[in-house]
């Protein structure tokens, strides 16, 4: 527990212009554009087709971390701009490096277009290519998870699902991430001393574990070569700088990398330059998607507290050392198709950051390097990291609690606020030992994590709901795909007897799917034991490194599948439809309905306006006591934990949906709640649009919902005009506070209006930079298509001033 | 007249209307009429039915819902014939628009408790509580007393607002004792004008203010004025009632508030008085 010792909280006396550098830091960054970087991919593949396969899949540890050292050797040490802390993700300022492992090979038919398409655009330049038409891609046509995973096993039923992007999205085709590191150690001991313990243990250590020690050696020494190639550039750069306060800025980054990872860090400096350099590292071997650097304002205090006692720190120091890793996280992003930035465009990298709540003891974590991080949020107002604040009331003071409601105020956007009492709780509940779910952190958007102790594989299933709704709807089809039988035949819903009958059959449907992803998991996680162990990464986290085992074979403490849903109160709300307009009023014939939602509702007003209107609402209390969104969540809830993943952990349903709350509307048709086809679904856990006109009802009903069986997750998207005042500001906290109380695990804000909104969509040129929250992660609203801009300027709306919904006229 | 109130909105996690985030429960019937009312449908103490044009699909649901074939829907708009109405609500549960609305619904004092507690954790963290409004809440001294007490027993503060024109003593004995602040609307001081403009004379209002602050223990009481264009607004009206207070009160505690226009587009939709076409 640690003493406040600023004066002032808000370190009102900073800004973007006397913090040195920062301001143009930022806007360099802003502007800069993404440059495709094929240099991770080509000393990757360039090691492997110089080895035999056989081989390889015979020691995968060995092979992985050789090719891992092979790039991180070789890496060329660059330093692009005028930030303090060394290392860069790629060889430019802003990069999307190249994972052909995953999905890499998705823009190889757009290697001619992708520099000059209008959305997001990331420049390749021809040499580069051509080396991924030429010398990468080849290689892994027939190698990538996914080209492995059906090589394997056939064009398996949950293959096919996969593939046709409307019922699931399955997380390891893409990554081995979303997850939490440990960095207290390597702070405190350097890689050196991991180093040491892996090659002792090598020595005594069973045959399969010894290869894992061997890996991890090879891997981090790699890391270690890229700090002291950067080093040498820096040294090298100095000699030939003039202006001397730049000379001794570079002088002073060689000695930093001279030291860290390797050793132990010395100072704050150090300890920041160590995690940015280890992100890099986890990054040369697992794909940039929520790798989340974790409660930094506990793991960097130690350095911090002594250097500030000891004279060597000022605070302006410190917010402009923090302000330059905050920058630095997103220096990446993910390489991204035309057809995902059609359907989930402008997301990023979604790197988490945590702050505040309570310690391992259960005492208030809240220290000055806490304020700090909140100030430099607030500066910079950027997209990343993802900042996350966690609140324990009772112990967590009402002064940090409202400092935390005026950065949202002013950045109007982040950071998200998480329910100490709730998911410490929730974690508890699936055996974590409470100290452990102390230290939680969040990982990507809102998935829980035991900071550097679970490995949650948090986004391994991304299923749509309304797949499962339509497949009860449709005998085990769907609309889009017309007579393709999918699920079992639960029969035609005309012939229902009763409600249950209808509700059973969309279980089935739902258990079916899930059981597919679940398969599908489990057999693309045997691909990546066999191709993509994790050496490098597994040294960064507790467990491992006792128990001899990489991450993906259950080397860590706890282990967890995630999988989170999308569509969850469209779903909810046509249940609640279905059993209103066709058993309880008879308004309809299961017929009828069918046939309206069918045509769109097109010529069918009347039915419509009854759907939208008439039935429980979710977001309200009758649906909340009445209605089916608890049943649901419980339902997901059991059927999720009777499975055991490769690691032997549960999978774990969440509620969050990135961007896919609109891409994977816009290719579903019409559902019974009157949602007309391809519109977006209501984002993460959020209830539909103008659902919950009261806003305290809405949060109670979230609340309602048991996080106890939500232990993946969830985040509310809450809308509010405007927030002008300290005053206004409190009662924000207020009402964050009261729906804590009620059982809320998540919310997060966005602080605009409709009308601001739609002047964004009209005139993008006015807000450069505008932050918003999508579902979990922030984005730049000009990134974002215009069906995910849509969503945004529809949600529900409220004001500050009165609490009451604000009706939208447009 | 009934015995138990109607109420025509309970609404949640309001931000106006007292200290905190409230809950207001808007009471059905007022004796006086002003001009100006944002909430014409609590003017009377019985049902009424809103109707917006706007949201009518035509699709004769509520004509065919009626049990007792009291609507009609036409080119001119819609008829109800309410002298055999009893108000069953069908109508307005089987439109598929929500267009027609019955307003006016009566809770018993424990059914109106359990919502108004669901929020209890709001008031707790923000200082909240709930608000009587109305129409005219102290109309319903004996109801509006008991649902404060059971209010105060589960430590929730209580605020009132009234348009001053209510039965003192009943006041006094039933509501007082469980009402922590009372936000006292003085519109204007002249009676003939107070005639013109509310229907009524402002001297049981002033009366009932004069007794109100001199009560002991005191409560915490709030004047207001609704600032309406030329009526109220007058200086010589505003002058009139800060010296009227200046005997009582604090006068910076007097409370100006703005116009709410909300009150035309209400209107609109009430139009025609039941038992007449609506067009």
């Amino acid at each position: 527990m640690a003493e406040i010792t600023l004066k002032d909280i808000r370190l009102s006396e900073y800004t973007l212009e006397n913090l040195e550098g920062v301001g143009q830091l930022r806007e360099e960054m802003l502007q800069a554009p993404v440059q495709i970087c094929v240099e991770r991919a080509w000393y990757i593949t360039q090691y492997m087709k110089e080895h035999n396969r056989e081989e390889m899949e015979a020691h995968p540890l060995l092979y992985r971390a050789r090719a891992v050292y092979n790039y991180l050797s070789h890496k060329k040490p660059v330093i692009p701009d005028k930030n303090l802390l060394a290392g860069t993700t790629g060889a430019y300022l802003k990069t999307a490096p190249v994972y052909p492992e995953y999905i890499g090979l998705t823009i190889w038919s757009e290697l001619d277009t992708i520099s000059g398409r209008d959305k997001n655009p990331q420049l390749l330049t021809r040499e580069d290519a051509e080396k991924l038409n030429f010398d990468i891609y080849p290689y892994w046509i027939d190698r990538d998870v996914l080209a492995s995973t059906k090589k394997e096993y056939g064009n398996i039923m949950p293959v096919r699902l996969l593939e046709k992007m409307i019922f699931y999205v399955s997380g390891k085709a893409g990554c081995i991430s979303h997850t939490v590191p440990d960095f207290k150690r390597v702070l405190a001991e350097g890689l050196e001393s991991i180093i040491r313990e892996a090659d002792e243990k090598a020595v005594s250590a069973k045959p399969e574990e010894r290869e894992f020690y061997q890996a991890v050696s090879l891997a981090l020494k790699g890391l270690i070569r890229y700090a002291e190639n950067l080093s040498r550039e820096a040294q090298r750069q100095a000699m030939a700088e003039t202006d001397r306060e730049r000379r001794e800025q570079l002088l002073k980054m060689a000695e930093v990398c001279s030291r860290v990872p390797a050793k132990p860090a010395g100072s704050f400096r150090e300890a920041v330059n160590c995690i940015w350099l280890c992100l890099i590292g986890i990054h040369a071997e697992n794909i940039n998607m929520a790798i989340s650097p974790g409660r930094l304002d506990q793991v960097l205090y130690p350095y911090y507290k002594r250097d500030m006692d000891s004279g060597k720190l000022t605070v302006k120091e410190a917010l402009e050392l923090t302000a330059c890793l905050w920058i630095k996280t997103g220096d990446n992003v993910d390489l991204v198709p035309q057809v995902s930035e059609e359907l989930f465009g402008g997301a990023g990298t979604a790197p988490a950051v945590t702050v505040g709540g309570i310690d391992e003891k259960g005492r208030d974590a809240v220290n000055d390097l806490t304020y700090i991080m909140l100030k430099v949020t607030e500066l910079l107002k950027m997209r990343e990291p993802n900042m996350n604040a966690r609140y324990c009331a009772g112990v967590n003071s009402r002064e940090y609690r409202n400092r935390v409601c005026e950065v949202i105020a002013s950045t109007k956007a982040v950071p998200a606020l998480y329910n100490d009492l709730e998911n410490i709780k929730t974690l508890v509940n699936q055996g974590t030992m409470e100290e452990h779910a102390r230290d939680y952190a969040v990982i990507g958007c809102v998935e829980l994590a035991c900071a550097g102790r679970s490995y949650d594989a948090s986004s391994s299933i991304i299923l749509n709901l309304a797949a499962a709704l339509e497949m009860a709807l449709y005998n085990g089809k769907r609309y889009v795909t017309g007579d393709e039988q999918f699920g079992p035949k639960t029969g035609e819903p005309s012939k229902m007897k009763d409600f249950d009958e209808f509700l059973e059959a969309f279980k089935t449907q739902t258990a079916w799917l899930i059981a597919q992803a679940v398969d599908l998991n489990e057999k693309m996680a045997a691909v990546h034991q066999r191709m993509l162990p994790t050496p490098l990464l597994s040294a960064l986290f507790e467990g491992p490194m006792d128990k001899g085992r990489d991450l993906v074979f259950g080397g860590a403490v706890y282990n967890s599948s995630g999988a989170t849903h999308v569509g969850f109160a469209d779903v909810v709300d046509s249940l609640n439809a279905v059993k209103k307009l066709v058993f309880e009023d008879q308004y309809c014939t299961f017929e009828e309905l069918l046939y309206a939602v069918r045509s769109d509702f097109e010529h069918r007003d009347t039915l419509l306006a009854y759907a939208r209107n008439k039935p429980l609402k979710y977001g309200t209390w009758e649906e909340s006591e009445k209605g089916c969104s608890r049943e649901l969540i419980r339902f997901l809830y059991e059927t999720y934990q009777g499975y055991t993943n490769y690691r032997g952990g549960k999978y774990r349903p969440a509620y969050w949906t990135m961007t896919n709350h609109s891409g994977q509307g816009k290719i579903t048709h019409a559902l019974p709640n009157g949602r007309r086809a391809h519109q977006p679904f209501a984002s993460g856990i959020t209830p539909v649009s103008e659902a919950a006109s009261d806003l305290t009802e809405c949060f109670r009903s979230v609340g309602a919902l048991c996080s106890l069986y939500i232990p993946g997750g969830e985040a509310l998207n809450i809308k509010f005009t405007a927030i002008r005042s300290r005053e206004e500001a409190v009662l924000l906290g207020d009402f964050v506070e009261a729906y804590f109380r009620s059982g809320g695990q998540q919310v997060q804000f966005n602080i605009m209006s409709h009308e601001m909104l739609r002047d964004a969509k009209a005139h993008p040129e006015k807000y450069p930079g505008l932050l918003v929250r999508v579902s979990g992660y922030s984005a730049y609203f000009n990134d974002l298509n215009d069906s995910m801009k849509e969503e945004l300027i529809t949600r529900t709306e409220y004001g500050i001033q009165d609490g009451r919904m604000v009706p939208d006229y447009a | 007249m009934r015995r138990t109130p109607l109420i025509f909105d309970i609404s949640m996690g309001r931000l106006e209307d007292g200290e905190g985030i409230r809950t207001v429960v808007f009471y059905k019937g007022c004796p006086l009429r002003c001009q100006w009312c944002h909430n014409p449908e609590s003017h009377s103490f019985t049902h009424d039915f809103l109707w917006d044009r706007g949201k009518c699909l035509g699709c004769q649901g509520c004509a065919r819902a009626c049990p007792r074939g009291l609507i009609t829907v036409d080119g001119a708009g819609l008829h109800l014939k309410r002298e055999n109405c009893d108000a069953c609500g069908r109508c307005s549960a089987a439109c598929p628009g929500n267009a027609l609305l019955l307003v006016g619904k009566a809770y018993s004092v424990e059914e109106l408790l359990e919502i108004l507690l669901r929020d209890r954790c709001f008031y707790q963290v923000s200082g909240g509580g709930v608000t009587f409004s109305g129409g005219e809440p102290l109309a319903w001294p004996a109801y509006v007393g008991e649902t404060a007490r059971g209010l105060r027993a589960e430590g929730i503060p209580v605020t009132v607002e009234t348009g001053g024109y209510f039965e003192y003593e009943a006041f006094r004995k039933l509501v007082l004792p469980f009402v922590d602040c009372v936000l006292y609307d003085l519109k204007l001081m002249d009676e003939q004008e107070h005639i013109r403009y509310t229907g009524v004379s402002n001297r049981r209002i002033l009366e009932n203010f004069r007794r109100l602050a001199g009560q002991r223990p005191a409560v915490k009481l709030v004047p207001r004025t609704p600032l309406i264009p030329g009526i109220t607004d007058r200086s010589e009206n505003l002058e009139e009632i800060r010296r009227f207070l200046a005997g009582f009160t604090d006068p910076t505690d007097h409370v100006l508030l703005p116009y709410n226009s909300d009150g035309e587009r209400k209107r609109a939709l009430l139009a025609g008085r039941p038992g007449t076409a609506w067009s």
